[in-house]
């Protein structure tokens, strides 16, 4: 298995080069990439360099940041939550907290860091929300997220004009500024996920055997799900509610280099960033000079892998 | 460990109180097996006892401490238990799952353990074969195994087990209760046993424990405790007890 996950990495890390160097040169102005290279390394195109430097450069850190952080997210709330479906897209998270950026927006200032806080703001409280009120049964927290999510969306629809529910915020919109402030929370929310991993393979044994064990439990859980949320809400105060991508990169994940969430963590960071940023590059190029947002295409990817992992695996984890 | 006038009821308005007013010790290096019929509160003094519940009155104490005042770390180095039912969410392998128990004796979440205890206990438990495997992928008897082997990780110094071998087949209960009377024996373990098989407390252990309606009935030898008399009251159920070519003594149950 270690031999296979070495495999793994190093074919992640190929395409993710691979990719890199595809988003920068597709687009409505496309080059190829030795031009692209040259006008990067000091050419005379000056106006492709501004549209690589000012446009395609901060939607690529920006999608391989989000992708990362989300997966990762994804991974910590499926360890916690001890549920194989638990994403913050279907658990009403995500929703809480780009309602939260709305309500922000009425009462504050729009700044940079607005979002930010209140997006980590609302993302905790639909947290505390939803752990308040979940049963026993996981098929009852799952059920409750969703009617969470779905009551945070309808509010959301309440404040805005009919026709623009989806998030103002996206990887179209995406200034280098909020792409700076994604990138260093972000990378700080992955660094302290990569910290913390090992706590998540405690939560693979019940609560019962774990307190006897000499464990701060309700200290090591909230450690792990406000990690989760920050992630979540990070990526969620810049570029919007990104569905499915929490749940299918851990999946994916473990199936590569298995169930240790020390080996899951620094994998699912890796393919996270992949994943998205192929996806968001494939919908900037597929309908030039339109495109598909990266959310609307996750829902439709994503939407068919959530049914196949759930009619192949059940709801706990690895099941 | 002293348990003195232990009680626990739930809810604010008890009637009657789950336990109560509950006082033995526990002898050292002794197996003490606790029985009693259902919604008697073995399980519950099994909890109060693992710190799962706060008794509403009355202490437990180790060596005069008492345990209430211990942190979890303090308390896991001396009390492990192994729950009777042991959920596992995910795949995790047994030599991962054993180094857990160490978790009282390193820095929080440190990756440091002391490899030859582990060793040497997954021997004992013959265990070291299926160390690389899932849990999850052994069966009833191994599993529980691996359970014991993580309280045992823990280096303690009391071993609390609630009805271990309720899901073992015959072959598996009798393995597993030897495996703990040698374990008594090479550690110096004082172990507190629930147990539903009267005649697995009469071969197995030291001393009896005999729980009903919440209250301590009989605390003595095996023999002294597993009587016709007290089955009749307590479980009322006919019995006699019948000696073995062996020499043993046995429940007999009428026809």
């Amino acid at each position: 298995m270690k031999k296979n996950g070495m495999l793994a990495y190093l074919l992640v890390l190929a395409c993710l080069i691979i990719a890199i160097g595809w988003a920068f040169t597709a687009g409505a102005n496309q080059h190829s990439l030795a031009a692209t290279w040259q006008t990067l390394i000091g050419g005379h195109d000056r106006a492709y360099f501004r549209t690589l430097m000012t446009i395609r450069l901060p939607r690529i850190v920006a999608a391989l940041v989000s992708g990362a952080a989300l997966s990762v997210g994804g991974a910590l709330f499926q360890a916690t939550l001890r549920n194989s479906i638990a994403d913050p897209s279907i658990l009403g998270i995500s929703a809480g907290a780009d309602l939260a950026i709305l309500l922000a927006g009425f009462v504050a200032p729009h700044m940079l860091l607005t979002n930010f806080v209140a997006a980590v703001i609302g993302g905790g409280v639909s947290l505390v929300l939803l752990v308040g009120l979940r049963g026993q049964n996981p098929y009852q927290l799952i059920l409750i997220g969703v009617a969470l999510n779905a009551m945070f969306v309808g509010i959301k629809a309440l404040f805005v004009a009919p026709g623009t529910v989806l998030s103002a915020q996206s990887f179209a919109t995406i200034t280098w500024a909020q792409t700076l402030v994604l990138a260093i929370c972000g990378v700080l929310g992955l660094l302290v996920a990569m910290m913390i991993a090992p706590w998540a393979n405690y939560l693979k044994i019940g609560d019962a055997q774990l307190a006897t064990i000499g464990l701060p439990l309700p200290w090591l859980k909230r450690c792990l799900l406000l990690v989760a949320v920050y992630l979540t809400s990070t990526v969620t105060a810049y570029v919007g509610v990104l569905p499915f991508i929490g749940i299918i990169v851990p999946h994916l994940s473990r199936w590569c280099v298995g169930h240790d969430y020390r080996e899951v963590i620094p994998f699912a960071t890796m393919l996270g960033a992949l994943v998205l940023l192929v996806i968001d590059t494939f919908g900037r190029v597929i309908t030039v000079p339109n495109e598909i947002a990266a959310a609307t295409l996750l829902a439709v990817v994503g939407g068919p892998a959530l049914i196949l992992i759930l009619s192949r695996k059940g709801i706990y984890n690895g099941d | 460990m002293e348990i003195d006038h232990l009680s626990y009821a739930y809810g604010k308005n008890p009637l009657p109180p789950q336990l109560n007013d509950v006082s033995f010790s526990l002898a050292p290096g002794k197996l003490t097996s606790l029985i009693g019929p259902n919604g008697s509160g073995k399980s519950t003094l099994f909890k109060l006892l693992t710190r799962q519940l706060t008794p509403t009155a009355g202490t437990i104490t180790i060596g005069g401490q008492p345990v209430a005042q211990l942190s979890a770390r303090a308390y896991a180095q001396k009390v492990a238990a192994v729950q009777q039912h042991n959920p596992v969410y995910d795949d995790i392998t047994v030599q991962e799952l054993i180094r857990f128990g160490q978790s009282a004796y390193h820095a929080p979440f440190s990756e440091q353990v002391d490899q030859a205890v582990l060793d040497e206990i997954m021997t004992l438990l013959k265990l070291t074969a299926f160390k690389k495997q899932s849990v999850r992928t052994l069966s009833g008897g191994q599993q529980q195994r691996v359970w014991l082997a993580l309280a045992l990780a823990q280096q303690p110094d009391y071993l609390l087990l609630d009805e271990p071998t309720t899901y073992l087949d015959l072959h598996f209960q009798y393995q597993f209760l030897q495996l703990l009377k040698t374990m008594k024996e090479k550690y110096g373990l004082t172990i507190l046993l629930i147990l539903h098989d009267l005649n697995q407390a009469l071969a197995f252990s030291d001393r009896t424990l005999l729980l009903a309606q919440g209250r301590l009935v009989a605390d003595d030898t095996p023999k002294k405790v597993v009587t016709p008399a007290n089955l009749k009251t307590y479980f009322e159920i006919k019995s006699e007890l019948v000696a073995t070519s062996s020499g043993q003594q046995i429940v007999q149950l009428p026809n």
